[in-house]
């Protein structure tokens, strides 16, 4: 039963198991209370086994998918990986059909495996998280709910399917960010980022349609030949593009790219739609891990990667999200030299790392940014989660001012933070190292500038990822609570996640090396790189002035550079050279404490143009609109009265009118009947 | 008034049974005691019967060796089912006399609008 | 073993059964025995005897569902090719009284749906109102029956037989409290203005009777009547016109739509919340297939067809039908303070809507008109299962009873926002895809309904007031005293078969919010069916088969419904 094509057909299994999990923990959180009563012995009693139900079912769940996940990735791994999809129609008009289904491909199958992995560790430190917070048993139908919706994203084989679970996991997100929606940041933080992604997707729809539009044509005369295809398929964009290109030659490509493009913007946190996404740390920290640094904003860069084709038919396009990439790569690096709660600086080096992968795609180095994407994934939900343990162990303080000396104290955190920190600035060989010289590689194929500034922002990294962990972990405690211990639940999952953090980049990255130690399969870039792309790819490798040695060199010298300036800051005389350097650039200085004036922009931006023109035409509705409105609203009011009026109560007069319906509906039927 | 002479068909029995139904429907629109309304009903539905017996009469078709005889049947059903719907009727308005000691049809207007 | 099945199979009465059809009623008879064996019990006098009465109700209504599913899909599924819709049955039985086919049997499942659902929630309700006696489901169960066979009405007397089975039951329930006075004159007012429309139709149908040549089965009709046409000069004859007409009226009434409705409000405000809800949905529903069935075999076949369109020109009739329920009941529902009075009129409202689907009488319409039925039963029995719970705990109709419901009953308040906002028409529920489909499909099939079309989605925004009202006030007014003193534990026992039913019903209006396309396929495969010329070869040859059985002929009768179905 269980062959080989077993785990590939029933792929539509892996997010139903989380859903499944999603209804238990419902039914028992929400319906059995409301069955018993809230107040009675028998739900006092079972109330407790519930909460530690819900907790396995989504554990469960999740472990299911990954095992579900496992041969799927062995078969990527041996290239016996066979590219399947189902359809099913969901909504029919006629000849116009939206369906859904599931895709299995190499691009689906590694996120399908980021998203089982990092979340099963992320759900399994949930536990000692959020032990004693009273929605423990929420947070897990939460967690699953999201599982659910990212894996749909995932499994998605269609524009439209994709847009669906695109707003699903922006639900999720919106309920997780404001998870603790009495505290006030919270919950401005989740209506910030809601908003901030309708702006985004609502740039997505209308990209997705107007694609629609100048295509539709062709989408008809597919479905006709090729039963098995459906409307917007991914396969069917692809043979779209590279098949009959002349379809779309007239059709404005560039405009339609950007406005799809515009849905990552939001949801990868891209300048200038980026700043939900240091807001959102109010959430709980796993949250954070999972959501907000490796699952669904990276949700953004897949889509790209899934439509890549449209993309390349527009250089503007291309080069739009080339720039785009980078502006972000650096404006949240430089915000993250200056921010001293912990998980901020995080969520800007998360935004930072994003730019990175999105520069890469506009690069043309598709396989580059998906491999960033993948180790990223790994060592930034592990930093999270070290930020979390030590945000718990320092009883919830987050400012980092108030850390230092933790090395003692927190052991496996602070191990695994080093690793991360590491792996994140791209020196010796971590995983991060392997993918940041991939982008590289690519930046220098496709434009010197921008090589060189993400060369730069790569030193950055270094510079303000060591500096949050010299001020965390080195010198000696400055803070006044009690430090507490580090829970189990906690530190394993730091420990699991630790090892792909340093090693899985090594193995994907198909370096010759890899033969001494009989790792004998095929590199990342390999793996994931479509049919489609393989021949360019190899048309344009190696055509900028470094070797790929020496792009390796020049990063971890930039890296270096970093750790070494961080030392110098952050160790040695702390508090005393950044006050001189503070001095020296103190408008620079405020322009990043100050994330570049966005939120004040959008402020001033509502302020003054926004609202104004609002209140104009608010008057102009309810000066002319209304009046108009309330008219016609009158008339039928009125009419209500009439039609009271009609039904006097009397059934005679009731039955009279039978009569004279009868009368009335015969010699019109007989006007109509002779011509 | 050639057909008051003429030899008695169809049409005069189709005849008498508008004619039937008509008074039937006025008396059902009119009349302000219930019972006399009940009555009325019954009259628009004996008329039908007369429709289908005379046209069962006149008109039955042939099916194997025996006429068909469904005209009549059809009125058969119609007297069980209007006994039925009368002794319904009756027993509501028993239920609101004893409530409002009238069967005044004008009193029955509680609900309108 | 196989040979005592064998030896059971050909006993005289199983011959019988298998050769006629019998068994596709299952459910049918499955209703009679469950009404017989309540009765039975309800005739003792302890509370107990009805008990059991009530459960014998529930349980056999229950049955009859899971039979009629599982015929429903032995109707379809050709055993051959394993292929869904391929080659649906269309059996007479009963020498062609009742037709079973795939529009029997969807309607038959909603009807009998809806009445275990409206049983689910009608008990407790009962109680409140001390009426503890089991009367009460044998009368439902009963005007079920009536409705299911109605579904199936292929000859004027089964026609008339169910449309009264149906009926007599429904005046005895509108005014089931006969000591309160409001419900005993919905009784009385529900009684008169049915009679009268009884004794229209009936005229009618004694017309239509006289001009076929005395036949009363609907394709013999058709084809006699069609016959007339041709051999009359000009194909016009007023009476038959009439005859239409009146037939036409008496369905108009079981359905409310206007000028044919003015019993709805009133009857729906003074008959018992369940009640209510039973006449809102499942009577609507068997009315509509009724209205399918003489459509296609007269209305619609014996009128001339309009030459540009190729619709007939009857269909004008369906027009005036549905824009004046359409406005009417829109507008009249806007200044209503009882909400069962609102409903009343948003049921007017809908049946207009759903008459749009008969103006253009077109295959894809049709399966649209079926498709807004079933999601109609969800959403609409949905709405009533909660305004009937509200209704136990405070005691009051008027939408001020409502106010600030969310602070006690948060998940009541949550469903009854969907099932309004589903009535009216809002996406991701199942009453949005309803109205989609159904004005989508009328406007293909004609492009000169546009402004019907238009007309209906005014409408639409004329009905979003005053169900938003509803949910404005449950949701930002202030909670009134007595919903203060409401508690927000469930009393369990009590009201779990409401939960149930509401629960069920937000399912239904979700899912088919969600992802409508089985449903669709289901009722398109029923109107393919129809549209298909009707066989009457089946007809004449079950009668030889009959016959030849009652010859004693020693054919293996067991074989012979499969020839009738291969033909």
């Amino acid at each position: 039963m269980f062959d080989t094509a077993w785990w590939t057909q029933n792929v539509a299994l892996i997010p139903v198991y989380p859903l499944l999990a999603f209804f238990l923990v419902v039914f028992m959180r929400g319906a059995l209370p409301a069955i018993f009563g809230a107040d009675s012995a028998t739900w006092k009693s079972i109330e407790g086994p519930t909460k530690t139900l819900s907790m396995l079912a989504t554990v469960t769940a999740t472990f299911m998918g990954l095992l579900h996940t496992w041969p799927l990735v062995m078969q990527l791994l041996h290239g016996n990986l066979l590219p399947y999809q189902v359809n099913e129609p969901w909504l029919q008009a006629g000849q116009f059909v939206l369906s859904i289904g599931y895709l299995i491909d190499p691009l689906s199958v590694m996120m399908l495996f980021v998203v089982t992995f990092i979340s099963l560790f992320i759900q399994i430190y949930t536990h000692g998280y959020m032990g004693h917070d009273d929605g423990y048993a929420k947070f897990y139908g939460y967690l699953a709910l999201f599982n659910f919706s990212m894996l749909g994203l995932v499994l998605s084989t269609n524009l439209f399917q994709m847009y669906v679970f695109w707003e699903l996991v922006g639900v999720s997100s919106y309920l997780l960010i404001g998870f603790w929606y009495t505290k006030k940041d919270a919950a401005d933080a989740s209506i910030k980022a809601f908003l901030m992604n309708r702006v985004g997707d609502f740039g997505l729809l209308l990209g997705i349609l107007g694609f629609l539009y100048v295509s539709y044509g062709w989408w008809q005369d597919l479905l006709l030949t090729n039963p098995d295809e459906v409307l917007l398929s991914f396969t069917g964009i692809e043979a779209l593009v590279t098949g009959s290109p002349a379809v779309l030659a007239a059709a404005p490509m560039g405009v339609i790219a950007f406005l799809i493009f515009m849905g990552p913007m939001a949801k990868s946190a891209q300048v200038p739609l980026h700043t939900w996404l240091p807001d959102a740390m109010a959430g709980p920290t796993p949250i954070s891990a999972l959501i907000h640094a490796a699952t669904m904003v990276a949700a953004g860069i897949y889509l790209v990667g899934r439509v890549y084709p449209i993309f390349q038919l527009s250089p503007e396009a291309m080069g739009a999200v080339a720039i785009i990439g980078t502006i972000t790569a650096v404006i949240a690096a430089s915000i993250a030299f200056v921010q001293y709660d912990i998980k901020k600086a995080l969520a800007y080096s998360t935004c930072s790392q994003l730019g990175f992968m999105m520069a890469a795609m506009g690069c043309g180095a598709f396989a580059a940014g998906l491999f960033h994407l993948f180790t990223h994934a790994f060592f930034k939900a592990m930093l999270f989660l070290c930020s979390g343990s030590v945000i718990h162990a320092c009883e919830d303080e987050q400012d980092m001012r108030k850390m230092g000396g933790l090395w003692n104290k927190l052991p496996v955190t602070a191990w695994t933070y080093l690793i991360g920190t590491i792996s994140i600035s791209g020196m010796f060989w971590t995983s991060g190292f392997w993918s940041k010289d991939e982008i590289l590689v690519g930046a220098q194929n496709f434009a010197m500038p921008i090589f060189w500034i993400l060369a730069v922002t790569a030193g950055a990294t270094a510079f303000y990822m060591f500096r949050s962990f010299f001020m965390t972990f080195a010198g000696s405690y400055r803070g006044e609570a009690h430090v507490h211990k580090e829970i189990p639940a906690m530190v394993l999952p730091l420990a699991v996640l630790a090892v792909p953090s340093i090693f899985i980049g090594f193995l994907l990255s198909g370096s010759p090396l890899l033969a001494n130690i009989g790792w004998t399969f095929p590199g990342f870039v390999e793996l994931i790189t479509p049919g489609y792309l393989t021949h360019a790819a190899h048309g344009a490798a190696h055509h900028g002035p470094f070797s790929h040695g020496d792009i390796a060199n020049i990063s971890m010298a930039f890296g270096f550079g970093g750790f070494a300036l961080a030392f110098m800051f952050y160790v040695k005389p702390l508090n005393t050279v950044p006050g001189k350097i503070k001095t020296m650039f103190s408008p620079l200085f405020t322009l990043f404490a100050n994330k570049w004036y966005f939120d004040e922009l959008y402020n001033n931006f509502l302020k003054l143009i926004y609202l104004p023109f609002a209140n104009f035409t608010s008057r102009f509705d309810k000066g002319f609109v209304d009046g108009i409105v309330n008219l016609v609203g009158g008339g039928i009011w009125t009419g209500g009265g009439a039609a009271q009026a009609l039904q006097s109560g009397r059934v005679q007069s009731y039955i009279a009118t039978i009569f004279f319906g009868v009368v009335v509906l015969a010699l019109l039927g007989m006007v109509w009947w002779l011509p | 008034m050639d057909f008051l002479t003429a030899h008695i068909g169809l049409s005069h029995y189709l005849i008498l049974a508008a004619l039937l139904f008509t008074i039937g429907l006025l008396g059902v629109i009119t009349s302000r005691n219930v019972i006399r309304v009940l009555m009325s009903l019954e009259l628009m539905l004996n008329a039908v019967n007369i429709n289908f017996v005379a046209f069962n009469n006149f008109l039955a078709p042939m099916y194997g060796d025996h006429f068909l005889f469904s005209g009549q049947a059809f009125a058969i059903f119609i007297l069980t089912v209007s006994a039925a719907e009368a002794a319904v009727g009756l027993a509501i308005v028993i239920a609101l006399y004893r409530r409002y000691s009238t069967v005044d049809m004008e009193r029955f207007t509680a609900l309108n609008g | 073993m196989t040979d005592w099945i064998q030896a059971f199979l050909h006993t005289p009465f199983m011959r019988f059964i298998v050769v006629e059809n019998i068994h596709y009623l299952l459910p049918e008879l499955i209703l009679l025995v469950t009404i017989s064996i309540g009765l039975f019990q309800a005739s003792g006098r302890s509370k107990q005897s009805h008990d059991d009465a009530w459960s014998t109700a529930l349980w056999g209504s229950f049955f009859a569902i899971a039979v009629a599913k599982v015929l429903a899909f032995h109707l379809h599924v050709d055993p051959e090719t394993l292929t869904l819709y391929s080659t649906p049955v269309n059996l007479p039985v009963f020498y062609d009284v009742i037709r079973i086919d795939l529009l029997y049997s969807i309607v038959r499942t909603f009807v009998l749906g809806g009445t275990f659902l409206v049983l689910l929630f009608s008990r407790a309700y009962l109680e409140k109102h001390s009426s503890t006696a089991a009367e009460f489901p044998m009368l439902v169960l009963t005007a079920s029956l009536g409705a299911s066979l109605l579904a199936g009405a292929n000859d004027l007397i089964m026609l008339f037989v169910a449309l009264e089975t149906l009926g007599i039951p429904s005046f005895i329930l509108a005014g089931y409290f006969r000591n309160d006075a409001k419900c005993a004159e919905a009784g009385l007012k529900y009684l008169l203005y049915g009679g009268a429309s009884t004794a229209v139709i009936l005229f009618g149908i004694s017309l239509i009777y006289g001009l076929s040549g005395g036949y009363t089965q609907f394709p013999m009709i058709t084809a006699k009547l069609q016959l007339l046409e041709t051999t009359l000069s000009g194909g016009f004859q007023p009476v038959l016109m009439i005859a239409m007409v009146m037939l036409l009226g008496g369905i108009a009434f079981k359905l409310s739509a206007a000028p044919f409705h003015q019993w709805t409000p009133d009857v729906y405000e003074g008959a018992p919340l369940p009640v209510t809800a039973y006449l809102s949905v499942v009577s609507k529903v068997a009315a509509f297939a009724l209205l399918i069935r003489v459509c296609a075999n007269f209305l619609f076949a014996l009128s001339p067809a309009d030459a540009g369109t190729g619709i007939a020109v009857l269909s004008g009739l369906f027009v005036v039908l549905s824009v004046l329920s359409m406005i009417l009941g829109n507008v009249a529902a806007l200044r209503q303070n009882n909400i069962k009075r609102m409903m009343a009129y948003s049921t007017v409202a809908h049946v207009g809507y759903l008459l749009l689907g008969f103006v253009v009488f077109r295959e894809a319409a049709l399966a649209s008109v079926l498709y807004y039925l079933l999601a109609y039963v969800y959403m609409n029995l949905g709405a009533f299962a909660v305004i009937t719970l509200i209704s136990l705990q405070t005691g009051r109709d008027d939408i001020q009873a409502y106010s600030g419901l969310i602070r006690k009953k948060p998940f009541y308040t949550l469903a009854l926002s969907i099932f309004l906002l589903s009535l009216a028409g809002i996406p991701i529920t199942a009453g949005f895809f309803a109205k989609f489909f159904l004005f989508q499909s009328v406007i293909q099939a004609d492009s000169n309904t546009l402004w019907l079309i238009v007309l209906a989605l005014l409408n639409s925004t004329v009905s979003l007031y005053y169900y938003l009202n509803v949910i404005r006030v449950m949701v930002v007014n202030e909670p009134s005293d007595m919903v203060q003193s409401l508690t927000r534990r469930v009393d369990a026992p009590q009201t779990l078969p409401i939960l149930l039913s509401v629960v069920a019903c937000l399912i239904g209006t979700l899912v088919l919010g969600f992802y409508a396309d089985p449903a669709m396929m289901y009722t398109r495969g029923a109107m393919a069916q129809l549209n298909q010329p009707d066989p009457t070869s089946i007809q004449a040859l079950n009668q030889e088969i009959h016959m030849a059985t009652m010859a004693g002929d020693s054919a293996d009768v067991l074989a012979l419904p499969a020839v009738v179905h291969q033909r």
